[in-house]
């Protein structure tokens, strides 16, 4: 009994560091199909560096975002056999990432424009602002102004210009219908620019 | 061709290295749900199979011990 309970606790540990050219979705079968830990490993290392980085971008705090990065590779291979594969895997990945850091945030009220959620729902006449002055900001301004507007507003743009979401995959992702989807995309385009023209008036 | 807000992420990405304690705290809960799991996996038969032959062994017992109790019927 034992010699089984170390072996199960070195194991992944042994196999850490695996390179693999199996996909994303052959890797997970593998992992259901045998239980080992090597196949764990591969997706840890293809998705770790990617997922802390939003942890630190969304909870501002490094330690916060090492706990959130622990949880949700734990939840995502509690939930690897819930995987039905009609996203992409990087896609499932991420919407468990904004979730799990959304939900930590409205815990801590670090953020109440998440609490007023439903609020923002409401259609009315909003200015659009066209995507290329978002994707035309030089890098170091991109980040200032990203630190600025609300997490929510934040977390909606990256999904959309970061991470290529589509209007729908980001309805699945907040379960919001995509006008809904569309219309928080444009208040949190006009945020963007209104913070950006407090900041850099020239 | 990567966007400004992929060019920040790839630049945040290569800042950033992830510590191991996340890896060796994952490692360390799977291992333990995997000990936890094969523990049922390995005794859960033998108990139910346990309690099933001392239910049985139960019930065949019981117009013994009433003959027992009242050895005059």
């Amino acid at each position: 009994m034992l010699k089984l309970m170390f072996i199960n606790l070195l194991n992944p540990l042994m196999t850490s560091g695996v390179k693999s050219a199996l996909t994303d979705d052959e890797v997970i079968s593998k992992y259901l199909e045998t239980s080992d830990p090597k196949y764990y490993s591969i997706l840890y290392d293809r998705y770790s560096t990617k997922v802390f980085s939003k942890c630190i971008s969304l909870l501002k705090s490094e330690s916060l975002a090492e706990d959130a990065a622990q949880d949700i590779f734990i939840k995502i291979l509690m939930n690897l056999s819930k995987f039905s594969g009609k996203s992409k895997f990087s896609t499932w990945i991420y919407s468990i990432t904004y979730n799990y850091c959304i939900d930590m945030i409205r815990r801590k009220k670090k953020d109440p424009s998440l609490l007023v959620d439903n609020i923002a729902d409401t259609h009315d006449a909003v200015e659009d602002v066209d995507e290329k002055f978002l994707l035309e900001v030089n890098i170091t301004r991109l980040k200032i102004i990203l630190e600025d507007i609300p997490v929510a507003d934040k977390s909606i743009l990256l999904m959309k210009y970061q991470d290529s979401l589509s209007i729908k995959e980001i309805g699945e992702i907040l379960d919001k219908s995509e006008s809904a989807i569309k219309m928080k995309i444009k208040r949190a385009k006009l945020k963007f620019k209104k913070s950006y023209y407090l900041k850099f008036k020239d | 061709m990567r966007n400004n807000f992929q060019e920040l992420e790839r630049q945040e990405m290569e800042q950033r290295t992830v510590p191991a304690k996340i890896k060796n705290g994952v490692d360390a809960q799977v291992g333990f749900f995997q000990f936890i799991g094969s523990l049922f996996e390995l005794y859960l038969p033998k108990m139910v199979d346990l309690f099933v032959h001392k239910m049985s062994s139960d019930s065949d017992n019981a117009p013994k011990k009433a003959q027992k109790r009242y050895p005059n019927k």
